[in-house]
């Protein structure tokens, strides 16, 4: 059942890269901006596809927004000591790729406060290091691995660019947002992420 | 997570939130990683110092990072600082690309202050020798000669402050040289163990070019002084030099100190400003004795004569 949100009551559904659906409370999907931007005011009909992650980790990362509901409202970094020991448990009890995946779902779906302590994490796995030690912890992509990813990067951009284009085109159609159907809402957000990236890449 | 962790695999946004959680001292570590990594830290996080030093030690070294930090209070702004160590410890690169990067990665271009501590590794030559432009450069005892000449050789030329406790020079025509360089400020310690090993003359002084030179514990005995006076007086050759100080051994006698100089006493205050404006950029007195060339030129005499400190100071006014 999907509907606008006005209560935690409210319930959405998720669906994922393998094209399963789950529920989410209206209360926690509200912790993502992405999801704010998208649906807050209009609500969604059927499914809202968050495609590019898989049911595992859309729902980590929403069972992280779930247990965070009742928190106040995110004012910057916590630091890990004063993290309760839910939260504590939440990181330990994934392992690497899992953490990578939900970095890059919390990023896409900006929650704050989730990709601000997962990369706190991060740079704690740095503090106090010299050179030495720092490369024990984190590999740096060889001279040919760069290449290869901008490449990835640059038919990215250039495919984000085409459909930015024509999403541009359609919305100058559409006279209102109400009357996008889902998909292309979704399309129209994230091409407009993707280029506030660019364009935040550029700077 | 025990594999290593492959930070460069986050999107960009994420990067940067890790960057904005390091502490500077760790951003410029990974700096130090690789040329790439030194390219994306300064993409991911902008790092202002405020000034860099250099400290050379037995076979170590580091780089002491100034850091100026504004908090933004309620009614006011409060500034604090902070520094961080960067050591030259197993990081694969050479003393003058340590350096170039973390003056790099921290957005400053130049070192402020050089201090040379004890005997350095064979390359810290080649890596003075990169660095072009210094405030300060502070050679302690205990700095072999050899390496301290050719330091002074190579930095003198682009060091505006020189505070020395070593005279590394053999004969008195290298010392004559070295004082022709132009210098904001010399000021050299233990002159007088260090000068003994060639003759020095205070007319050595009358070509000396730094805006102002300090000797402390200097050689010569108050009559030397006044005879360097009456050589001032007699010339009409000037250097750069503004203001010339030495602190000496002995009880000044007045009477030795101004003997046939006509100096001529005064009780005011006076300012005494450097021609160009420098880090220390004027001295006050309120009592001294005035002296005047053939040629017009003017110049002053303070001295203090209260234990421990015995010292004779001479402005020359522009």
């Amino acid at each position: 059942m999907t509907s606008p949100a006005s209560s935690s009551e409210v319930k959405y559904l998720i669906e994922s890269s393998e094209g399963n659906t789950f529920d989410v409370s209206g209360a926690a999907l509200r912790q993502s901006n992405t999801f704010n931007a998208m649906f807050l005011n209009i609500g969604a009909d059927g499914p809202i596809p968050f495609t590019d992650y898989n049911e595992a980790t859309l729902k980590k990362v929403f069972e992280y927004c779930e247990h965070s509901v009742n928190e106040e409202n995110y004012s910057g970094p916590k630091h890990q000591d004063d993290l309760s020991k839910w939260d504590l448990n939440f990181f330990n009890e994934m392992d690497q790729k899992m953490f990578i995946d939900v970095i890059n779902a919390s990023n896409f779906l900006d929650i704050e406060r989730l990709t601000s302590y997962c990369c706190e994490r991060i740079a704690r796995m740095l503090r106090g290091k010299n050179t030495q030690e720092m490369i024990k912890v984190i590999t740096l992509p060889t001279a040919e691995e760069l290449e290869a990813k901008q490449k990835v990067e640059e038919k990215k951009a250039a495919a984000a660019k085409k459909v930015a284009e024509k999403a541009a085109e359609t919305a100058e159609k559409t006279e209102t947002l109400e009357e996008l159907p889902v998909q292309q809402l979704v399309q129209t957000t994230r091409n407009k992420l993707t280029r506030k990236y660019l364009s935040f890449s550029n700077e | 997570m025990t594999t290593p962790f492959p930070l460069l695999r986050l999107p960009r946004l994420a990067l940067i939130s890790v960057f904005m959680h390091m502490e500077p001292n760790e951003v410029i570590m990974f700096a130090l990683l690789s040329k790439r990594a030194n390219k994306l830290s300064k993409c991911l996080r902008k790092l202002s110092a405020s000034s860099i030093d250099l400290v050379v030690e037995n076979d170590s070294h580091h780089l002491t990072v100034l850091f100026m930090h504004r908090e933004e209070l309620p009614f006011n702004t409060n500034n604090f600082w902070s520094t961080e160590t960067i050591l030259h410890k197993n990081v694969g690169l050479s003393v003058s690309e340590w350096i170039e990067r973390v003056q790099d990665v921290t957005n400053c271009k130049s070192l402020k202050r050089v201090d040379l501590r004890g005997s350095p590794r064979l390359d810290m030559c080649d890596a003075l020798s990169s660095l072009n432009n210094i405030s300060e450069l502070y050679i302690h005892p205990g700095c072999p000669e050899s390496f301290v000449e050719k330091a002074l050789r190579i930095l003198s030329p682009v060091t505006n402050e020189i505070n020395m406790w070593s005279i590394p020079f053999e004969n008195r025509e290298e010392f004559r040289t070295f004082l022709k360089t132009n210098l904001d400020y010399l000021s050299i310690y233990y002159c007088a163990s260090e000068i003994p090993k060639f003759e020095f003359s205070m007319d050595d002084v009358l070509i000396a070019n730094p805006l102002k030179l300090q000797l402390i514990e200097g050689p010569s005995s108050v009559e030397d002084i006044n005879q360097f006076f009456l050589n001032w007086l007699q010339n009409t050759i000037d250097s750069r030099m503004e203001h010339f100080s030495m602190n000496v051994r002995e009880n000044v006698n007045e009477d030795n100190l101004l003997n046939g100089l006509n100096a001529v006493s005064f009780l005011e205050e006076r300012t005494f400003h450097y021609s160009k404006e420098i880090d220390f950029p004027f001295e006050t007195f309120s009592s001294g004795y005035d002296i005047e060339r053939v040629d017009g030129k003017k110049a002053t005499i303070t001295f203090v004569n209260s234990y421990p400190i015995r010292r004779i100071d001479f402005y020359i006014w522009s």
